[in-house]
């Protein structure tokens, strides 16, 4: 951000903390395409890759109304820009908007369906589930070894996360993962593809490990 | 398709800010907080944050004092005190003419 355009948000986040309201007006006219960019990457980071531009103006308004209701905690001399600094206040601001579009839950229905053993298995660690199934299937088996051959324990992780998550269906797996791991997408992706091409080059060099070529997880 | 296409077709790059939409929200905000006259207050709070002027400049253009606008956007001012048109030279010549007419 140039310097001309930090002291006028310096001057606009002192007029809000000062309680003028008239100056969250001038905010929003002049730095709401960035609350907009930062209220997307919030609805990124849970999953949301689309908002229409009615809900999206709504999040702006509410986003920069957060930050006018903190901004007299913001100092200009940390050097942080008022919604990368205000994060938190977006991102409860984006988990409120999911949550007012969300199905509510029928506790009625609920209660009458026993939760399934698998589902209890799959919140826990999938490297633990991987053991697991191990001792029941030859391909798990020869999967978990391959897996300790080729990566690391938390890179295991990240590619049988991401391949738990395909399997449901998760439109946007990287995300997902990136968020149980306190990663960007971006290298989450990064890591699922140089784990797979590792045990596909595992799986075409050593005989043993051939039949993982023909796994949907290698796909 | 590169890097500043993409970015210019980026919804958030398309946003528009709604200066209407945000006046109903303070003025809803306003309301839920008691005041007397929320929709006059958020119209005169949009107006001077949508022209970016302090109560002093504001209070200028409309030819009142600065004490006025605070009250009318706190509340404890009614608004009808704006509304009343102050007696510009112009307007004082014009009722003086009318006045030697009849």
């Amino acid at each position: 951000v140039e310097t001309a355009v930090f002291e006028r948000l310096v001057v606009l986040m002192a007029r809000m903390a000062d309680g003028d309201r008239a100056a969250l007006f001038t905010f929003y006219r002049e730095f709401g395409k960035p609350v907009a960019a930062a209220m997307r990457r919030q609805l990124g980071r849970i999953g949301v890759d689309h908002v229409d531009r009615d809900d999206l103006d709504g999040l702006v308004i509410d986003g920069c109304m957060a930050i006018a209701g903190c901004a007299s905690g913001w100092s200009p001399d940390g050097g942080a820009l008022p919604w990368v600094w205000a994060e938190r206040r977006l991102a409860a601001v984006a988990s409120s908007f999911v949550g007012q579009h969300a199905d509510e839950l029928d506790e009625t229905f609920a209660r009458t369906v026993a939760a399934p053993e698998t589902v209890a298995a799959l919140e826990g660690d999938e490297l633990e589930l991987l053991h697991l199934i191990a001792a029941q299937s030859s391909e798990a088996a020869l999967l978990a070894e391959a897996l300790e051959l080729v990566t690391t324990p938390r890179n295991r992780a990240i590619l049988l996360g991401y391949g738990l998550q395909v399997s449901l269906g998760d439109p946007s797996p990287s995300i997902t993962v990136a968020n149980q791991h306190g990663l960007e997408p971006a290298n989450v992706r990064q890591v699922v593809k140089r784990t797979k091409d590792r045990l596909r080059e595992l799986a075409s060099r050593e005989p043993r490990f051939g039949p993982l070529a023909d796994l949907a997880l290698l796909a | 398709m590169t890097t500043a296409a993409a970015k210019a077709r980026h919804p958030a790059v398309q946003w528009e800010p709604d200066m209407e939409r945000l006046r109903r929200r303070v003025a809803a905000e306003l309301a839920s907080e008691g005041h007397r006259w929320p929709e006059v207050a958020a119209t005169l709070l949009a107006a001077r944050g949508s022209l970016d002027l302090d109560r002093d400049q504001f209070a200028m253009l409309l030819r009142t004092s600065a004490a006025v606008i605070a009250g009318v956007e706190d509340g404890t001012i009614d608004p009808a005190l704006l509304s009343r048109p102050s007696r510009t030279s112009s307007s004082s010549d014009e009722e003086e003419a009318d006045a030697g007419r009849s």
